[in-house]
């Protein structure tokens, strides 16, 4: 809502300047976002009188002008002739400003012709949009006026965020209401002077209301004898400042008014409606109506209607039907003043989409006591501004609701707030705010609720009002002491868990948005994702099914930017379809590029085996010991890199290089591997026990052995440690070996063994025979001889 | 044990050989320029075949008085003669020592080896200290689903379906079949909510966790971010309660010297509702081009509507309680100056690498 400083102080007679009214106001809930100032930069402009406008003697559309500022005649250049002899025009000479020009004006010459400023539209002076033509003012004015002053184009304007609880700050009253009861100045009322012909209007037209749970009060008033008209450039320039466009008298008329008031307000051209009778009723299903907007809406049996005698001629409380609008002939008009009622309106305007001033006042809640008040300073401006006649009373049906009344205790405030509040504090806040109370009990306040006040329910809407009149500051600080130590779940932990593990194996994190698109899906061919049913783009349609892609699109634009390595981590959630969908939480990684650990390391890329070390820190950090790596998972991965990662008989996560034709098209340069992991399958650790620390000395043999090519070394490392038995300790690969000495197709295979036994030092003559039962068991698994053993 | 054939050699000479070797093996230790050099001199003077070994071998010849004067001689001239190819040997070896070492140095200015470095990304990090902050004061953490629906989202919280707060966000909806009530949470409110159903009082919970809008991102928005909800219930509990944990929580994340400030604000499922403003970080309160008056407003809060306790099933007049949602984003473009939110998304480790002091 943007309240012009001046129309408000017609209410709230402050001379607080506007920043520090500003300020008192935000502190007491009515929020200021900004300061405006719509004519900053209007400087000089003055009204003139035009003495002649001639032909320009170079151009078809120019006219040379010749005016008179009080005391001299000036000669300039006009781009258009609406402006006759005679007429006073605002004129900007050379050194003076208008806000749509940068700089001050100055004299040049156009087209041979000496120019000395330029008369101005209103556009030009920010009082409306209109720039068809130059602002004709009217007769009063004397030539040498400054217009600024005169149309106060030098207000302030207060652009305050309403929150949807206080729907009376969207009006100019109802902030000035709020503005005098926190400065103190006497709250003027409203101009309701009203001229009334003797004709009466419930003569002329009736009122029916079939829905008066959606409308409980309806009135009409008539205005008979409008003629065209413009509404005056002071009116123009505050509905253009508030954000409204001037449109022609009556519909300015109605804006103003509940602008000023908060009611929203109608016209209908009553020659066009189809007898004088408004009927307020629920629409048919499927019923059309096309609005002001010129869109047939098809409307529901939840939509309420404002009916003539034949159909529908306005959405209640949204906007007008196009067959009844008010426009350049209409002599009469019934001017709508209703109370429509906050759910439905709001309903209907979300489902058509289609938002006015009026429907977002009435799904606010507007006052149900404002009708009146509304329609007759509608129509008085109507009749001010067309020359209209206003007939007696209104046509009405329904009634005004009585006041409520809510108590509030003021052992409860001071419960609630943390410091005393009395009785006594609590009746002198209601004194400031001008609402009646009683002390109903003693201890109990009686409040009456006026009707705009429509966020006012209960006795803790009572309190939050003593606290706000009180002054935040009121309250102290204190520490509210809990009965138990903090802690967290154990998903929760699972997660912190992950992120240190995942970091500490040199992986950088990144937290991207979980959506996925159309082509992320049919990266892994997923079905059962979840679509997102309002998405804003297209690369947001979907909730993400794996982490995967995320980590690949990192991949992609780190290399775009230049990076040697990329090795990232993400721990995250992701969505499926189930009864009705499941989220899990995952832990997955990528790493490509550089694996060389220094500045003279050789040189190599990250592949998968980089991917199982992280893999196995990860799951060492679980405490996960039995895991093993299956068969290649579906998926986008390379067939001879790839695996699914099993815990007990389950697979619980992938491990593998992505296919290179899928990274290629993914624009990614090089190997990429990934590793997921679900969390919750790695949950179920039991914490560990200390195990004693070796006290006797180890025996070491290095066992080197020769094998067919197509053995995984996996499998000569089990049955090493099938063979090893009880003395093995530990079983290490370091050396994977082809060619030399070797045949074709044989590789060989050098473990580190290291062999102890927990209650003494173990003898070669010990040893020997382990190292045989290995050698032997080797053998018979793998079909690898033995090469060398060293001590 | 004097050999037969040993040549005869008489005292006097046996005399002047002693004086000559010692002489001539103190001159060759102090000449040998090396360990082996030392070694041929050691054995040239004290070896089997050195004069003085000749002169300990004849002396078995000698008369017994003669023997015992030159038997003395000779082991002073052997001590001597030790003792000083020891002492060239010890200057030699620390010689060798030296030349070693100094053979083996590196040029420190060459670049450390090092492994990867991992980082956790910046929003982890302040995550982390918020719920430092509030385990110390004894909350738990809460967690809840991201796919929230409609009653735990919105209706629990006192916006019904015909609320205008619902519009003041746009939500976004997900498409699953018979389930037109599922939505991605708005807030981390929801959580608030599953807690007070799932326990009784008293509560001290924080659930940090994702949420999102329906909003195109830029620098001070993104569809989907972070909140930490926090959300105490017990008997007794005041407005005053709330600002002096959110105290806590300024003077924790911002430093011991913050101050803060309630301001009215309007949020359905608190009332008294509150935004509530951190005396500036940087400028110490003064007024700075980040905070303007001194101020920043970094959060909404307040007292827990009757309306939502009732909804949980609490006993309202019982029980009072205060609730409050700290944005993650917010508190880490602040804390660490950056500029566009979308950084934080984006995953260029050029940002992420920025956190490594952090992590």
């Amino acid at each position: 809502m943007r309240v012009p400083l001046g129309w408000l102080r017609e209410f709230a007679p402050t001379d607080l300047p506007a920043d520090e009214l500003a300020e008192r106001m935000t502190h007491r809930g009515v929020k200021v976002e900004g300061i405006l100032e719509p004519w900053a930069g209007l400087d000089g402009v003055m009204a003139v009188r035009v003495l002649e406008v001639r032909d320009h003697p170079d151009s078809d559309t120019l006219c040379v002008a010749r005016i008179n500022d009080g005391h001299r005649d000036v000669e300039l250049v006009v781009g258009v002739r609406n402006m006759a002899p005679g007429d006073v025009v605002p004129w900007a000479p050379p050194g003076a400003r208008v806000p749509g020009l940068d700089g001050p004006l100055a004299t040049k010459t156009i087209r041979g012709v000496v120019s000395n400023g330029m008369l101005c539209s209103p556009s030009e002076l920010a009082i409306s949009q209109d720039h068809t033509g130059i602002l004709v003012l009217d007769d009063t004015w004397v030539p040498g006026t400054d217009v600024k002053g005169a149309l106060e184009l030098d207000d302030p304007v207060l652009d305050i965020e309403v929150e949807p609880n206080r729907p009376d700050f969207l009006s100019i009253y109802g902030v000035a209401r709020e503005v005098a009861a926190l400065t103190g100045v006497p709250l003027a009322p409203p101009d309701l002077s009203l001229a009334e012909v003797s004709d009466r209007a419930d003569a002329v037209a009736t009122i029916r209301i079939d829905e008066p749970a959606a409308c409980p009060r309806y009135l009409g008033r008539v205005i008979r004898g409008v003629r065209r008209a413009t509404s005056p450039l002071v009116a123009q320039s505050r509905l253009t400042a508030c954000g409204m466009r001037p449109i022609d008298a009556v519909v300015d008329a109605t804006n103003y008014a509940m602008l000023e008031l908060g009611q929203p307000l109608h016209g209908f051209d009553l020659a066009r409606l189809a007898g004088p009778g408004i009927v307020v009723r629920a629409a048919a299903d499927g019923e059309r109506l096309t609005t002001l907007d010129d869109v047939e809406r098809v409307l529901t049996d939840r939509d309420l209607l404002i009916c003539d005698l034949e159909g529908p001629v306005a959405l209640a409380g949204i906007m007008g039907g196009q067959t009844s609008e008010v426009g350049p002939t209409t002599t009469d008009v019934l001017l709508e003043s209703a109370w429509f009622t906050r759910g439905g309106v709001l309903l209907t305007a979300r489902r058509l989409g289609l938002h006015s001033e009026a429907s977002h006042r009435f799904e606010r809640g507007t006052d149900p006591e404002g009708l009146d008040r509304g329609a007759t300073r509608g129509a008085a401006l109507i009749a001010a501004w067309t020359g209209a006649e206003v007939l007696t009373g209104v046509a009405e049906g329904g009634a005004t609701p009585p006041r409520r009344w809510v108590g509030v205790r003021p052992s409860r405030a001071s419960h609630l707030l943390g410091y005393e509040v009395t009785a006594a504090d609590t009746a002198e806040v209601f004194d400031t705010l001008a609402m009646d109370h009683r002390a109903a009990a003693d201890d109990l306040v009686e409040v009456e609720v006026p009707g705009y006040r429509v966020d006012i329910e209960r006795e803790v809407d009572l309190i939050e009002e003593v606290v706000r009149v009180q002054g935040y500051d009121r309250v102290g600080s204190a520490l509210p002491r809990a009965p138990h130590a903090g802690g967290v779940p154990a998903t929760y932990a699972q997660v912190r868990r992950a992120k240190e593990l995942l970091s500490r194996a040199g992986l950088r994190e990144i937290r991207p948005a979980p959506f996925a698109s159309q082509e992320d899906l049919d990266l892994f061919g997923d079905t059962d994702a979840i679509a997102i049913a309002n998405p804003l783009r297209a690369e947001e349609s979907w909730l993400r099914t794996r982490l995967t892609p995320g980590l690949l699109r990192a991949v992609t634009r780190n290399q775009a930017a230049g990076a040697a390595v990329v090795a990232l981590f993400e721990v995250g959630t992701t969505f499926r379809l189930g009864d009705p969908f499941t989220e899990h939480r995952k832990a997955g990684f990528v790493v490509s590029g550089d694996a060389a650990e220094g500045w003279d390391a050789t040189a190599r890329d990250l592949d998968v085996l980089d991917a199982k070390g992280v893999l196995a820190a990860f799951l060492d950090g679980f405490g996960v010991a039995a895991w093993s790596l299956g068969d290649v998972p579906p998926g986008p991965f390379h067939p001879g890199r790839a695996a699914s990662v099993v815990v007990g008989d389950r697979a619980v996560g992938v491990l593998g290089e992505i296919h290179p034709r899928v990274a290629a098209d993914l624009g990614i340069d090089g190997r990429v591997s990934v590793g997921v992991v679900g969390l919750s399958s790695v949950a179920a650790t039991d914490g560990f026990t200390y195990r004693e620390v070796p006290r006797f000395p180890p025996l070491r043999r290095d066992l080197a052995f020769a094998l067919d090519d197509a053995i995984p070394a996996g499998e000569v490392l089990t049955a090493i440690q099938e063979g090893g038995g009880d003395l093995l300790e530990d079983v290490s690969l370091f050396d994977l070996f082809r060619g030399g000495a070797l045949s074709a197709g044989t590789k060989s295979l050098a473990f580190a063994i290291t062999l102890r036994a927990p209650d003494r030092t173990l003898t070669d003559e010990e040893a020997a025979p382990v190292i045989d039962a290995i050698v032997a068991t080797v053998a018979v698994r793998t079909g690898g001889t033995l090469r060398t053993v060293e001590t | 044990m004097q050999p037969i054939d040993s040549p005869a050699m008489d005292a006097a000479q046996m005399q002047r050989t002693l004086d000559e070797e010692r002489a001539r093996g103190l001159a060759d230790a102090e000449a040998a320029a090396d360990l082996a050099a030392l070694d041929a001199a050691m054995t040239r003077v004290l070896g089997r075949k050195a004069p003085f070994s000749e002169v300990q071998r004849a002396l078995g010849g000698l008369p017994h008085e003669q023997r015992r004067d030159l038997g003395a001689a000779a082991n002073e001239v052997r001590a001597t003669l030790q003792a000083a190819f020891a002492a060239r040997r010890e200057t030699l070896e620390a010689q060798a020592e030296d030349a070693l070492l100094a053979a083996d140095r590196v040029d420190l200015s060459l670049p450390g080896r090092r492994g990867r470095t991992g980082s956790l990304h910046p929003l982890t990090i302040v995550e982390d200290e918020v719920v430092e902050v509030f385990l110390r004061l004894g909350f738990r953490v809460a967690e809840g689903p991201e796919i929230e629906d409609d009653w735990h989202n919105f209706q629990a919280l006192n916006i019904p379906e015909d609320h205008p707060a619902r519009t003041m966000k746009d939500s976004l909806y997900v498409a699953i079949p018979g389930h037109p009530e599922l939505l991605l949470r708005t807030e981390t409110s929801a959580v608030q909510v599953r807690t007070m159903q799932s326990e009784p009082p008293p509560i001290y919970v924080i659930a940090p966790g994702r949420v999102y809008r329906r909003e195109t991102a830029d620098a001070t928005h993104l569809p989907v971010f972070h909140q930490v909800e926090g959300l105490v219930v017990d008997e007794g509990i005041t407005f005053a309660d709330l600002k002096g944990t959110l105290e806590a929580m300024a003077k924790g994340l911002f430093g011991d010297a913050r101050r803060v400030r309630l301001g009215p604000a309007y949020f359905p499922f608190v009332e008294p509702g509150a935004e509530v403003g951190v005396s500036c970080f940087l400028c110490e309160g003064v007024g700075c081009r980040v905070c303007g008056n001194g101020w920043i407003e970094l959060l909404g809060a307040g007292m827990v509507h009757p309306q939502v306790l009732e909804n949980c099933g609490y006993d309202s007049e019982r029980y009072t309680g205060f609730a409050f949602g700290v944005g993650i984003e917010r508190i880490a473009l602040l804390r660490y100056a950056i500029p566009d939110m979308r950084l934080l998304i984006d995953g260029d480790v050029r940002f992420l690498a920025q956190w490594d002091a952090a992590s």
